[in-house]
């Protein structure tokens, strides 16, 4: 009856807020199949500790803390586990729907190193304050600051020297 | 597109997060059952640990000694649920000298890989893939899976996928078949797979991520395929590691070597217990780690780290803390001329 309980809990939460972890994930990793890939790991560990997880303060801010670690530990080694999950689902890397200006910020951000990218996401998407990110990355309050204005100023740098792109998008 | 204030960027990311999708492709009761699955395992490691202390010494030497321990190349059947497989202790990988034995090598590749720069190999759990063209702008990668001798491996139904057979020409005069599913949004949208039998007798799968305006065409990857060759090579690696305590155990091993002038790493991770060191070697000045718990120094033009997860610092402490992992590898240097076979001594 517990073990019921304890995975209704875990199923109603994740029902309720998979859509946006995607989201984050994919604006973390530039590519959907892979975000999918971010999501089905973090809700597995989310599964794992949810025990403790959902007696947390703030329920959403630990799953995306956990959602910004896999991702980062993915960058962080090479050896990675969703190779070995290829042998049955297999990752894929097929281009979603873009629009032209989207294609343009997410080729923007995949320039970026996966800290400065997820620290834009996390300040920028999540609207997370300078000291929230530190936590969320696990890093300082004056990490995330350099790390923003860099990637801020990458991004501008990018966005702004794309006229081959405009020409070829009229 | 311009970026002149911080509103500016977050709507922009708002709109490109909201932009059409395909369909997800998790599902939460793959997430519960692998939960359960390693919930299963760490109640058993915790029981284990207990045996563990006054077997420790034993059982390190029975899976270090040479002739020793499990092996790598013992790969489980493709589409072995991992996660619903009995608990089991993760097996070492490689051989006692060399953590990342090659199970397949590509022969024939497509101009636009290169054999020597785009070729990288991981040994994980049970398998061990032949990579190439990983992280390349155009997307496109090729993974090769060489299975242990035995049964044809055998396709595993999800409540996400429900793979079939698809007859593909013979690769040199033996079986093939492509592996799709109509049934699933994206899984054929995003990859093709080629799985045969090899000279060997061995079965191997070729898989082929397919971005789109990317696609590897199928006479190309069965050109691929026909010029595997599989056996059991140890990979050259930049370093070789010396004085690893007693107890460590091998379990994960790579050398990357991404597309698109990204650096090249190697790597090899060694589990005691709950706690998993890795050492880590890569041109100097290229790596960024996220963990605190990492420390790197630099030889020979290369940059040495270590780092470690899940354990006590009185067990690292007793391993020499980080610094003293790090002084257990020795580079041999950029050049992969130098590289060697013979990695733990």
């Amino acid at each position: 009856m517990a073990k019921q309980t304890h995975d209704a809990e875990f199923t109603e939460y994740v029902a309720s807020r998979s859509g946006w972890l995607r989201k984050v994930a994919y604006l973390l990793c530039g590519d959907w199949h892979r975000a999918d890939d971010l999501v089905q790991e973090t809700i597995t560990k989310l599964y794992v500790n949810w025990s403790r997880a959902k007696q947390v303060e703030n329920l959403d801010g630990y799953a995306r803390r956990v959602l910004v670690n896999v991702f980062l530990g993915e960058q962080r080694t090479s050896w990675w586990r969703r190779t070995v999950r290829r042998e049955t689902t297999p990752d894929a890397v097929a281009d979603s729907i873009d629009l032209d200006a989207s294609l343009d910020l997410r080729q923007a951000l995949a320039a970026l190193p996966p800290r400065q990218r997820a620290t834009v996401v996390l300040r920028y998407y999540c609207d997370l304050t300078v000291d929230q990110a530190a936590e969320a990355l696990g890093c300082s309050p004056g990490n995330v600051k350099s790390q923003s204005s860099r990637g801020l100023d990458a991004l501008r740098t990018r966005l702004v020297a794309r006229p081959a792109v405009a020409e070829r998008t009229p | 597109m311009t970026i002149n204030d911080h509103d500016e960027l977050a709507a922009h990311l708002t709109a490109l997060a909201d932009a059409p999708a395909p369909p997800a492709a998790f599902d939460v009761a793959t997430s519960i059952s692998r939960g359960r699955a390693r919930l299963r395992r760490r109640r058993q490691a915790a029981v284990g640990a207990l045996a563990a202390m006054t077997a420790a010494t034993v059982t390190a030497a029975l899976l270090l000694a040479p002739g020793g321990g499990l092996h790598a190349t013992q790969l489980l059947p493709a589409g072995t649920p991992r996660e619903s497989a009995a608990p089991t202790p993760g097996e070492p990988v490689g051989s006692p000298t060399n953590p990342l034995i090659i199970s397949g090598r590509f022969g024939w590749l497509p101009d636009w890989l290169d054999p020597a720069r785009d070729v990288g190999y991981l040994a994980d759990g049970s398998t061990v893939v032949t990579k190439a063209g990983q992280g390349g702008p155009s997307g496109r990668r090729l993974d090769l899976l060489v299975h242990p001798a035995g049964a044809e491996p055998r396709l595993t139904e999800t409540s996400q996928s429900k793979p079939e057979k698809d007859p593909a020409p013979p690769v040199n005069g033996r079986t093939a078949y492509w592996i799709t599913d109509p049934t699933h949004p994206t899984f054929d949208s995003g990859r093709r797979i080629l799985c045969w039998q090899t000279a060997s007798g061995r079965w191997a799968q070729l898989v082929s991520n397919r971005p789109r305006g990317g696609e590897v065409p199928d006479d190309v990857l069965l050109r691929i395929a026909a010029d595997v060759q599989t056996g059991e090579w140890p990979a050259a690696l930049p370093f070789w590691l010396s004085g690893l305590p007693e107890g460590l155990r091998p379990s994960q091993a790579d050398l990357s070597r991404p597309a698109a002038g990204q650096p090249w790493s190697a790597g090899a991770a060694f589990s005691v217990g709950e706690m998993t060191i890795a050492f880590i070697v890569a041109p100097a000045g290229k790596l960024e780690f996220g963990k605190s718990e990492t420390v790197c120094r630099e030889e020979q033009g290369l940059q040495i780290c270590a780092t470690t997860e899940g354990g006590s610092k009185p067990l690292l402490d007793k391993f020499g803390g980080l610094e003293g992992l790090t002084r257990m590898v020795h580079p041999t240097g950029v050049d992969p001329s130098t590289w060697t076979t013979d990695v733990i001594r």
